[in-house]
């Protein structure tokens, strides 16, 4: 006999479906453990409801208000729209100049030697392979 | 005197606009569910005031993504809830294990004999024990069975499907009768309710 287990809080919840609570019903009508457990879960709910909470400290309200008056909000307001046509103009302007820019990046085969390199060596020895780098890279690529 | 009703009109249309007055109205209005729950929570006076105080501030920077009309103060206590958890989850010790894991001595003083339970003030014991539960179970309980939440809006708030909702219930509630077992056939008898 399969017991209905996290069914059962459902049950006693009221959460499951017509057909779901039916077979749970029919399930309980035979089994005496699965009706205690019910029964049990009535009451830990039932305890738990019970319980109070002490009321907030009376300097907690003030204390929230106070905060709101200095907090910033950040308004949906036109901000954004200032963004967007700055981050448009932008664009405009990079888009213009790009061909007029020199390309400064490195030829792509020394920094995937640099890369091979760079694998090899311990994080602490980083700062001496940049000086060194340049060398190796050449003993390397004669090698080769 | 129209003029005077105009300035009368456009003064109150200002005031119900401002967001720092309408938020103000709100958090007035819903401040003690917000401290009840972080109570639950936290399980002490003094967190459940710092974390309603960070969520507070929290949901007023966020406020002009709430959406009017909607329910103000389940959509505090979310903002709550995930400050509760990036504080459970800076807090390492507490963050990673299992309900089975937990020994019922974690709830000393919650095992007295029925005699004393009697008459007594369920709020410390029953804290204890739900304070002894990992967060994420004891907010399905928390929010279900204290605050009222269906299993849906449990499930929404703690951003999980509704069958997680209902296994953690399930389990918690296991875990609480056998660590409150005597207050629980207390209840079962009759004699507390």
């Amino acid at each position: 006999m399969t017991h209905p287990s996290d069914r059962l809080s459902a049950y006693v919840d009221g959460t499951l479906s017509k057909g779901e609570a039916a077979e749970v019903a029919a399930h309980l009508a035979e089994c005496a453990a699965c009706r205690e457990t019910v029964t049990d879960l009535r009451a830990v709910r039932q305890l738990v409801r019970a319980a109070t909470v002490p009321d907030p400290p009376p300097e907690l309200l003030p204390r929230l208000l106070r905060s709101v008056g200095t907090a910033t909000p950040r308004p949906p307001g036109p901000v954004p729209w200032t963004l967007i046509a700055a981050g448009f103009t932008l664009a405009a302007v990079l888009l213009a100049r790009v061909p007029f820019v020199p390309a400064a990046a490195p030829p792509l085969d020394e920094l995937r030697a640099y890369g091979r390199l760079a694998a090899r060596v311990p994080l602490v020895e980083l700062g001496t392979a940049s000086f060194v780098s340049t060398a190796q890279v050449e003993e390397e690529e004669a090698g080769r | 005197m129209e003029l005077e009703a105009d300035a009368l009109g456009s003064a109150a249309c200002g005031a119900a606009d401002d967001p720092r007055s309408e938020f103000a109205r709100l958090v007035e209005a819903h401040w003690r569910s917000a401290y009840r729950f972080a109570y639950r929570l936290t399980g002490n006076p003094e967190d459940a005031a710092d974390l309603v105080q960070q969520s507070a501030e929290e949901a007023f920077r966020a406020f002009y993504r709430f959406r009017r009309g909607s329910r103000f103060d389940r959509w505090w206590l979310r903002i709550l809830y995930n400050s509760f958890v990036d504080r459970i989850r800076q807090d390492r010790r507490r963050s990673y294990f299992a309900l089975e894991d937990l020994a019922p001595s974690l709830l000393a003083g919650a095992d007295s004999d029925p005699e004393v339970a009697v008459g007594q003030r369920l709020d410390g014991p029953v804290q204890r024990a739900l304070d002894a539960l990992p967060a994420e179970y004891r907010a399905a309980v928390v929010l279900v069975d204290l605050e009222g939440f269906s299993y849906q809006e449990a499930a929404q708030l703690l951003r999980c499907p509704v069958g997680t909702v209902r296994s953690r219930l399930h389990r918690a509630r296991m875990a609480l009768r056998e660590w409150l077992r005597d207050y629980v056939d207390a209840v079962k008898r009759g004699e507390l309710r």
